[in-house]
């Protein structure tokens, strides 16, 4: 049960890197070495407090909801209106703390690769011409997630995301303003990012007004009990609530990068690499999932079922594209899409908490995978093309472990951490097709089959051509391990990935005849892609651009994105922009040329009167004040 | 004293004006400083007043005065204040004091400037403290007027041009007031008793209004009523298409003219939207809430699109406010229609989309006031407003950097930050009554992000320009203006409730007194 000494704790976790962001816009060129300490201190405090709470949480037990610190109780934030009985019909909104048993992991996860990220970051970023901005950007960026994970309703959920949009904005563009480095693509690339996310926050802000509207409430536990009964009462879900169903869902379309709003992820990657691990392992994408999970109880089947499919399509989309790509990062960023595909799959497969488990496994290796691309990228002197790399292996021996370990988690390497929550994914998606319903429900399973082989192909690519064979390039022979700040979080993730499915408190299986299904599969896939990627890369029996010309237009295709990007971009960008064009001209011609037109017949008027028109404003003043004073004299005496 | 506080409070800035025509022609610290001071010490007394003895509880008048001045025609000198009228009130003191800081040391007749400058803060107070019509309709005409000279005299290259155009909108909106003015007052006397200007036995009477059959060219009296004080307010606020007069004042304005033309005047308008428009003529209202509604649309989409292809930095913030204005009439007609469907709370959506729809004069009077300065800064360091010209501040302004970066994201309508609170409650709580409007102005919303970052990026990202590297970070000065409004922002959206604590009663009192049958 709540202990009143938990909430200052829980407080603490999002109010400590938010105090050092705040320390370090106030005084960052005062401090030593820009404060950076400062910053990862924060992270390494929150993190503890973090690890507490889950140590007792799993104390307590496997209760869902054994922590919440109510928006109805006197204690939380009244954002609205402070004083309840001034006025009846404000509604207010409360902001609540919630913490439980999905809570407890994920805060843990998100505050520890935060700190990893931050203590990477002080030998990636260092020399950098905006050390400071930075490390201010990444614990504004912690701060809003965190918050966004102890939040109790959907309101505040979406004012963090909303900042969480702001901070990805900042750093994705931090590198465009580089001194030494400028990318200026990186300033298209934040803005790219923000814009489209921004599209799914409105839809998101759209949904929650008609939630609101409907139930006069946005808080986690009081939509799970009052929704029920509005089915009840509707004897059905009624339609203004499958519109905000899907409305909901477009937000985590934008910000989980699902198909097609997943165009802003690749971009992101002129961000620094430290900030890609911190968007694609704890912060950003993971939010959109978070939120799919959260309002969960709000969505109807057939939303659920468009959620499913288009979750699984994404997974199998974007593992097509990354096997094609040749820069280190993008193959991480699709793999990103193709995981956050499992992800949202698994939501509309009706498992919201095996979404938050692959969450949760797939911020370790993601984070371990990211970091370790940015040790590679950092060694190699900023060199991150594949073609390029190579043997790095016995260079960079820890580096080396720690991809292996987190490449197989990813792979579903069993007993590794991803394959347990790829397989409780895997498993719901096999009941669904278990269940008989036709086309569509056969459809997750098959796209979700498909994309798990696929997956272990195109990492053990990316693995092998970094870290086996020989260099490819001088950079890459002379690269050496990096200094410990960036080893460290590097074994640390390694050990993550190896362990982390054992810090989730249940793991949620349907049924065992899925569950053997989705075994069989896992193994399968894994069989397979490795097989492949040995052959391809390794012994290098079989020529990839042989397989690729064989494919023809597939592998063309996937190779430029299948078009997606330059689609959206002549279907709605450019004509968003042109009619903005027009409607400048046409306020310039039309509404103003009229509101011209009849100061011209005015003046025209007014010249007829020679002796009136002196041309100062004083005198038309008068004038005017001269007629209205008849005009009312006029009708006071018709009054009496 | 005690009786007479609200007088001394208008009087205060005009007498300080005329001490500032006092001093000599040359010294011009002085005139600054009077100025300044007259202005620190009204925004003193507000706050003494919020502290003391202001009851938020309350939602009628409080400090009311009433003495006859034309006893001929019931006119009244009568103040009064209110929740909504404190709270801009408390805007129009900081921003007036702002703009005194954000002008130049230096400045051709200063004399003039600071007195003329008083004079427009004198008549901005009177319009929110006057309860007698004809008294808020003279202070009204007091304030356009030192405008009309700040803008004429202290402007651009066709400040002139500008100038004219501001003033002919202005009277345009003035005369159609007083003709309404006068409608009311005559209309007030004509069942047998004493006509009168007071404000809120007009709106006590206008109740009785509706059922009055006649009319002129078959529209009917309250018809005539809404539609003359709706137009006479809507070339103030902005309502396209009476708005192309802003974006000409602003661009020809100087900066610490264009932040109280932003931050202040238009407010004016909606506040007599609110004061006198809508309690006048509540029935007309609730017929014409759709045309309301939709012209905020057009005005948040139709801005929003306009503001796209602006290249002039200055320009592009004008239409921004003209975007941003249209949640106030959204929030307005909000109030309007019946709802159904919505059991759980009668009187919440329609108070709650009132709330939006004042708390948003709050806001955008704080973050356009910012943006209008951030404008002022790149003007200074390059003598031009063109969005081309820039690049890559971010990394040689930190300072600014950091400030720009809230401006922006404020008047984006990012949460914690104030811009969000309208938006959010506008579009919650307009819904039930505008669904589709609703929609619509959500896509306005994502072009308000599309022409703020476009510009966003070409000032601040990518790599400096070589013609930027000499520009130099904000000086003291320039951060004691901006950082007030920085603030102001985050606490505003991290704590609404310290304003909405403030409006709340006073927005209910103007509710309940709409006739019972479109009382929710």
């Amino acid at each position: 049960m709540p202990t009143a000494d938990f909430f200052p704790l829980l407080l603490a976790v999002p109010l400590l890197p938010l105090g050092a962001w705040l320390l370090q816009v106030l005084f960052g060129k005062g401090l030593p070495r820009g404060g950076d300490w400062l910053s990862t201190g924060a992270m390494l405090g929150a993190f503890s407090i973090t690890v507490a709470l889950y140590l007792r949480a799993y104390g307590l037990g496997e209760e869902a909801e054994f922590f919440v610190w109510s928006s109805e109780s006197e204690q939380g934030w009244k954002w609205l209106v402070s004083h309840e009985g001034m006025n009846s019909g404000l509604a207010n909104f409360r902001a609540g703390l919630w913490y439980d048993g999905l809570t407890a992991p994920l805060l843990a996860m998100v505050a520890g690769v935060s700190f990893l990220v931050h203590l990477f970051s002080t030998g990636y970023m260092q020399g950098n011409s905006r050390y400071i901005a930075y490390f201010a950007g990444l614990s504004l960026f912690s701060f809003a997630m965190l918050a966004m994970l102890i939040s109790d309703n959907l309101l505040f959920v979406f004012m963090f995301w909303e900042v969480m949009g702001l901070c990805s904005f900042l750093l994705i563009g931090h590198d465009s303003m580089d001194l030494k480095r400028p990318r200026p693509r990186a300033a298209a690339a934040s803005v790219k990012a923000f814009l489209t996310t921004r599209v799914g926050d409105v839809a998101l802000l759209l949904g929650l007004a008609i939630v609101w509207n409907g139930f006069g409430t946005l808080q986690f536990h009081e939509l799970a009990v009052a929704v029920p009964d509005m089915i009840e009462r509707y004897q059905g879900w009624p339609n203004w609530l499958e519109t905000a169903g899907l409305l909901i869902f477009l937000g985590a379309v934008g910000k989980s990068a699902q198909f097609p709003l997943h165009v802003w992820l690749p971009d992101a990657m002129e961000g620094p690499t430290p900030v890609s691990a911190m968007i694609h392992a704890a912060t950003m994408v993971a939010a959109g999932v978070y939120l799919m999970a959260r309002s969960f109880p709000v969505l109807a089947p057939g939303v659920l079922a468009v959620i499913a499919v288009l979750g699984a399509f994404t997974a199998f989309f974007a593992a097509t594209i990354a096997l094609t790509q040749d820069d280190l990062k993008k193959v991480l960023a699709y793999s990103t899409i193709s995981q956050l595909g499992y992800m949202i799959s698994a939501i509309g497969l009706g498992s919201p908490d095996g979404a938050l488990f692959h969450v949760f496994t797939h911020g370790l290796f993601k984070a371990g995978l990211f970091l370790g691309a940015g040790a590679v990228i950092y060694a190699c002197n900023h060199k991150q093309d594949l073609r390029k790399l190579g043997g790095l292996r016995g260079r960079m021996p820890v580096t080396y472990v720690s991809m292996l370990l987190c490449t197989a988690a990813i792979s579903g390497v069993p007993f590794l951490s991803g394959f347990y929550s790829k397989d409780v994914i895997l498993a719901f998606a096999a009941q669904g097709w278990g269940g008989g319903a036709g086309m569509v429900a056969m459809l997750p399973l098959v796209l979700l089959g498909l994309a798990a082989p696929l997956t272990v192909l195109y990492m053990f690519r990316m693995f092998l051509l970094t870290f086996s064979g020989e260099p490819r390039s001088d950079h890459a022979r002379a690269a050496k391990e990096v200094p410990l700040p960036m080893s460290l979080p590097l074994v640390l993730l390694g050990f993550g990935a190896l362990f982390g499915a054992m810090l989730w408190f249940a793991k949620p299986y349907p049924s065992n005849a899925a569950h053997e299904v989705a075994v069989i599969l896992a193994s399968a896939s894994l069989a397979l892609g490795l097989f492949a990627a040995l052959l391809f890369f390794q012994f290098r029996k079989l020529d990839p651009s042989q397989v690729a010309a064989a494919l023809g237009p597939w592998s063309r295709g996937a190779r430029s994105l299948y078009g997606v990007d330059g689609f959206l971009h002549s279907t709605i960008v450019l004509p968003v922009l042109a009619l903005g064009r027009s409607a400048s001209r046409f306020d310039r011609r039309i509404v103003d040329g009229a509101v011209h037109g009849i100061g011209g017949l005015a003046v025209w008027v007014g010249a007829q009167f020679r002796r009136l028109q002196s041309g100062h404003i004083q005198r038309y003043l008068y004038l005017t004040y001269a007629g209205l004073l008849i005009l009312i004299l006029f009708a006071l005496w018709r009054v009496r | 004293m005690g009786d007479h506080l609200l007088s001394i409070f208008v009087a205060l800035p005009f007498a300080a004006a005329a001490l500032v025509t006092l001093i000599p022609r040359a010294n011009q610290a002085a005139h600054r400083f009077v100025a300044g001071t007259a202005i620190a010490a009204a925004f003193a007394f507000l706050i003494a007043v919020v502290f003391g003895g202001f009851d938020p509880s309350h939602g009628g008048l409080q400090f009311i005065e009433s003495v006859p001045w034309i006893p001929d025609f019931q006119v009244r000198w009568a103040l009064g204040m209110d929740g909504l009228a404190l709270v801009l009130l408390l805007l129009s003191a900081l921003i007036h004091f702002l703009a005194v800081l954000a002008t130049q040391k230096k400045i051709d007749g200063s004399r003039g400037y600071y007195a003329l400058l008083l004079l427009l803060f004198g008549g901005v107070n009177g319009v929110f403290l006057a309860t007698d019509l004809f008294l808020f309709y003279v202070f009204w005409e007091l304030m356009l007027i030192p405008m009309y000279f700040l803008i004429g005299i202290w402007g651009g290259e066709q400040r002139k041009r500008a100038a004219g155009k501001f003033i002919l909108y202005t009277l345009f909106g003035s005369v159609l007031m007083l003709v309404g003015v006068v409608a009311v007052y005559l209309r007030s006397g004509a069942d047998g008793v004493l006509p009168t200007f007071d404000i809120f036995a007009l709106q006590a009477q206008a109740l009785t209004w509706a059922a009055d059959t006649g009319g002129l060219f078959g529209i009917d009296f309250t018809t005539w009523i809404f539609g003359l004080f709706f137009l006479a307010f809507a070339v103030k606020i902005p309502v396209v298409p009476f708005h192309t007069w802003l974006p000409d004042a602003h661009v020809q304005a100087s900066t610490p003219v264009s932040v109280i033309l932003a931050g202040v005047l238009l407010k004016l308008g909606a506040y007599g939207m609110l004061r006198i428009a809508f309690p006048f003529a509540p029935d007309a209202f609730s017929e014409l809430a759709w045309m309301v509604a939709t012209l905020g649309v057009i005005n948040v989409v139709y801005g929003a699109w306009v503001a796209l292809a602006q290249t002039d930095f200055k320009r592009l913030v004008a239409y921004s406010s003209v975007s941003h204005m249209g949640f106030f009439l959204l929030g307005m007609a909000g109030v309007a229609m019946a709802v159904e469907g919505t059991a759980h709370f009668e009187a919440g959506p329609r108070f709650n989309s009132i709330a939006g729809a004042s708390f948003q004069l709050i806001t955008h009077g704080v973050s356009a006031a910012l943006m209008f300065l951030l404008v002022g800064v790149v003007y200074d360091r390059a003598h031009s407003r063109d969005l081309n010209h820039f690049g890559g501040l971010g990394r040689i302004m930190p300072k600014f950097f950091f400030i720009a970066t809230v401006g922006f994201f404020s008047s984006l309508g990012l949460p914690l930050l104030a811009g969000f609170v309208p938006e959010a409650l506008v579009l919650f709580w307009a819904w039930p009554s505008w669904p589709m409007h609703v929609a619509a102005t959500a896509f306005g919303l994502i072009l308000t992000a599309v022409y703020l970052l476009q510009a966003y990026r070409s000032i601040l990202l990518g790599p400096t320009r070589g013609s930027c590297e000499s520009y130099r970070d904000l000086a003291g000065g320039e951060l004691v203006t901006m950082l007030p409004l920085v603030i102001a922002s985050g606490v505003l959206g991290v704590a609404p409730f310290l304003a909405l604590d403030l409006i709340a009663a006073t927005l209910e009192t103007i509710l309940s007194a709409l006739p019972p049958e479109v009382m929710p």
